[in-house]
């Protein structure tokens, strides 16, 4: 074994050791954020189901549909302050309503914070008080 | 010794070749998976515009398959079936492929523009056509545009 073999080997197990080192380190990097990632989107589905679920009751339409209206529609405010009393939200993700457009109910937009390099994670529901058997059959508006 | 040197560097390289591959198929999961609830999110928005739009004289088509509405708007008074057959919602065009009712419930098929299907079960008011509830979407194969009439 000569010296310039020895000094050549040293080279190339350096040079492929370095070169491991930072793809692991990228992988390591892209693992943890597609498992928050996921977290996240469980978070999402999980805040989704529990609000149909809840929508499902009958004790719901009480709480959230507007009397005063001819039409039957929910209530914005009393529909936020119980979505959001009942929601498992994490603290990371954030909460948006709207009104539709064409009056078919509102719009509950969940989003989670965006990270580098992954789409934005945001999911957009449309919560209709006909859909979940809340209208009398007299006030459904079309 | 070389050849050692070689052989360690070489199972090092494709050692971390290996798991970044692994990583990168674990984001692409996580991305598809994100995206069919996002269109199923779609989906289940284009059910309830089609739950909302039975709210009106239209209700009493739900008890005949959507085939057959043709022939039932004569015992259905002033319902027009292009309500139910169309629509749009959240800026996203929805058409009725399929309404068939089976007792207190009834299978409703439904395709976004971008091709998507869904499938859903509804539940039917026994004691006046009315949708009570939607089931789960089923996501079914996508076709490539949105189909004709």
């Amino acid at each position: 074994m000569s010296l310039l073999e020895v000094v050549v080997s040293s080279v190339v197990l350096a040079g492929s050791s370095g070169a491991a080192l930072g793809v692991w380190n990228q992988a390591a990097t892209e693992i943890r954020r597609a498992t928050q990632f996921e977290e996240f989107a469980l978070q999402l589905e999980t805040a989704r189901i529990a609000t149909e679920r809840w929508l499902q009751l009958d004790a719901a339409a009480s709480d959230v549909i507007d009397s005063s209206s001819p039409d039957c529609r929910f209530n914005p405010e009393a529909l936020e302050a119980a979505v959001a009393e009942r929601l498992p939200l994490g603290s990371e993700l954030s909460m948006r309503w709207s009104a539709d457009p064409q009056g078919l109910g509102h719009w509950l937009e969940i989003s989670a914070p965006s990270q580098q390099a992954t789409p934005p994670l945001r999911r957009r529901l449309l919560l209709s008080p006909a859909a979940y058997g809340l209208c009398k059959r007299d006030e459904v508006s079309a | 010794m070389l050849p050692l040197a070689l052989t360690a560097s070489a199972v090092l390289l494709l050692g971390s070749a290996s798991i970044h591959t692994l990583s990168l198929q674990k984001r692409l999961r996580s991305n598809a998976s994100h995206q069919r609830e996002r269109v199923a999110d779609q989906l289940r928005a284009a059910a309830q515009a089609f739950v909302v739009a039975t709210g009106g004289h239209e209700a009493c088509l739900l008890q005949w398959p959507s085939l057959d509405w043709p022939a039932a708007v004569h015992a259905c008074d002033a319902s027009d079936p292009s309500q139910l057959s169309r629509g749009e919602v959240g800026e996203m065009q929805w058409s009725l492929l399929d309404w068939s009712p089976l007792g207190e419930k009834g299978s409703l098929r439904l395709q976004l523009a971008d091709g998507r299907i869904g499938r859903f079960w509804l539940a039917l008011d026994p004691l006046a056509p009315a949708v009570i509830g939607i089931s789960e979407v089923q996501l079914q194969a996508r076709v490539p545009q949105l189909e004709a009439d």
